[in-house]
């Protein structure tokens, strides 16, 4: 599949007008991302395999307080 | 022309309450997007929830006591229904607002596989990043946002796939020909779940399931979306031409976190419908199509068969070979997309079956299934711990810094099929090849001539006659380019439709 597969009739967004809109939604921050592809390798990506880090992934879940899904109530939605 | 989208509602909690109100909190979430006051500009009128597909229109839907008893509590309110509501329509031609107390985003129109993907990970984007703006403001991470379908207490929230259609498809050929299939595409686009559960019910610990929708299937065909929910819903809202449309709105799926289980769930469905449509699909008679549903995803052994009229039975995995059968003779070689699916469907099938680990990263509830193994052996927990609920919870958490999915995607064991350029990019713009670029561009540029919007039109503010954008029959691309070019040049907005 398929970054060749994408058209890019319009201009590039730095060359698009500042409007309105754009003031009103907030710029999104950054932030820290999962590293996807490199930009210059758009596509699929095969996952690396073997189990759980235990320094990041198992860290991460042993933080998961126990308890969290006994007190999360939502609202019937659709 | 393949037109598709996605509605996401997401879970939302506050941590640092013991009772937070939902209506309040979810509102406030959807306006932490804006960096102005809202004002509302979604235009509901012509959305009917009650009519339906099969050509009538139901009195009431099962919800609306519930909801009307939700109507008298909210209208004491200091704030209007649609004040609540808070509906935006973004720059990228998507919808975000609050649905039922729970933040929904609904992608723009797509119409590739790559597109929609894109998109749907531009929704979880745009709501964290809102989550992080009213945390900011409440000094405390204490919204967290869950990309699921269930609280584990019988309450469920959905994740819709639509698809544009024919209205010349007979809908009883649309129904027998897709129910089959709707009822096994858990064995690759299920999100995977701990434990089981009904609508309003108490939740019994302990068993894993494929899906977190099929508990809560009740029926095989209807109108309500809330309660007594179907396998295949029949509302008659097709946001197109009436005349020529029908809009496919699928609420038994799963909200998928892998990128591979959104494209190869959307990519499949595709592909049926395609094959309905050429009277090419394979005709399976279940004998109870609600209980296959639940069979089949409580066993993730994917052993069990299901009862068929005739009296004999079959496994899932045998159903969706004879699709992929029926899909390979009809379109291998059509194009690119056709052929991806095609190929990706293929090799998941014989995965599941013989080599299951190739699977994490790709299939949700494999990939949930494997974590949540790994930690029960590695802290000695038994399946039905608590703990292991918490963490089926967290895997679905949009936080970078707090979901399980999103940790296992930092450490390269997901599949991606996106760019992070192409994310931020879908952030920013609708699809260039369908309508909602058009819509996209519209508000960005001219918000302030707008009066309001819906999925097909636009109208405009007008001192003397109104007017109209109306993009219901609008889904050629090149007529789209057009149309987009002579909007980006116009100086108002109002230019461009009367000359249209």
């Amino acid at each position: 599949m398929y970054p060749e597969h994408t058209h890019h009739i319009m201009e590039p967004l730095g060359n698009q007008h500042p409007t309105s809109l754009e003031r009103r939604e907030r710029p999104l921050d950054p932030g820290p991302r999962p590293p996807g592809p490199k930009e210059d390798e758009a596509g699929p990506r095969q996952p690396e395999s073997g189990s759980p880090s235990r320094d990041n992934l198992l860290k991460r879940m042993r933080k998961v307080d126990p308890k969290q899904a006994e007190r999360y109530r939502q609202r019937t939605g659709e | 022309m393949r037109l598709f989208g996605i509605e996401t509602e997401y879970g939302i909690i506050r941590e640092d309450q013991e009772q937070s109100d939902p209506v309040v909190e979810s509102m406030e979430l959807v306006r932490a997007y804006l960096s102005d006051k809202f004002e509302q500009t979604w235009d509901y009128q012509g959305e009917d929830p009650h009519k339906d597909q099969r050509g009538f229109r139901v009195k009431g839907l099962q919800q609306d006591v519930e909801e009307e008893q939700f109507a008298t509590l909210d209208a004491n309110r200091p704030f209007s229904f649609y004040e609540m509501k808070s509906d935006l329509v973004l720059s990228n031609g998507a919808r975000f607002y609050n649905d039922h107390t729970h933040p929904e985003y609904s992608t723009p129109e797509c119409s590739t596989l790559h597109e929609l993907i894109a998109h749907d990970r531009a929704g979880e984007r745009i709501i964290q990043h809102a989550a992080n703006t009213r945390n900011a403001t409440l000094g405390s991470p204490a919204v967290q946002l869950y990309k699921n379908n269930t609280d584990f207490h019988g309450h469920s929230y959905g994740c819709h796939d639509n698809y544009l259609i024919s209205r010349t498809l007979p809908f009883d050929q649309l129904t027998d020909g897709l129910i089959p299939f709707l009822i096994t595409r858990q064995l690759f686009s299920g999100a995977g779940k701990l434990g089981i559960e009904a609508q309003d019910s108490s939740y019994q610990p302990g068993v894993f399931q494929l899906s977190q929708r099929a508990d809560f299937m009740e029926t095989e065909l209807s109108v309500d979306t809330m309660h007594n929910r179907p396998i295949l819903n029949t509302r008659d809202e097709p946001h197109a031409n009436r005349q020529k449309y029908r809009r496919l709105h699928l609420i038994v799926g799963d909200a998928n976190m892998c990128e591979f289980a959104t494209a190869l769930k959307v990519g499949t469905t595709q592909l049926v419908l395609d094959l309905i449509a050429k009277n090419a699909a394979p005709q399976f008679k279940l004998a109870d199509s609600v209980l296959a549903i639940k069979t089949i995803s409580r066993d993730p052994d994917l052993k069990a068969t299901i009862p068929l009229k005739s009296g004999k039975a079959i496994a899932g995995l045998e159903i969706q070979k004879a699709y992929l059968s029926a899909a390979n003779r009809a379109f291998a070689g059509v194009n690119e997309d056709s052929d991806w699916i095609l190929t990706n469907w293929e090799t998941t099938l014989a995965q599941l079956e013989h080599n299951r680990a190739e699977l994490i990263g790709r299939i949700d509830w494999v990939t949930k299934q494997w974590l949540l193994e790994s930690f029960a052996q590695e802290e000695r927990l038994e399946w039905t711990d608590p703990w292991l609920a918490s963490l089926d919870l967290e895997y679905h958490n949009v936080n970078t810094e707090r979901g399980l999915y999103l940790g296992l995607e930092q450490e390269g064991k997901a599949y991606r099929l996106c760019a992070e350029d192409e994310i931020r990019t879908a952030i920013q713009q609708g699809p260039t090849t369908t309508r909602a670029s058009i819509r996209g561009l519209c508000v960005k540029k001219f918000r302030h001539e707008i009066q309001s919007v819906q999925w097909e039109r636009i109208h405009l503010k007008s001192l003397t006659q109104p007017q109209q954008l109306d993009m219901s029959d609008l889904f050629d691309p090149a007529h789209i380019t057009r149309l987009w070019q002579k909007i980006d040049n116009a100086k108002h907005l109002a230019d461009v439709v009367s000359m249209s």
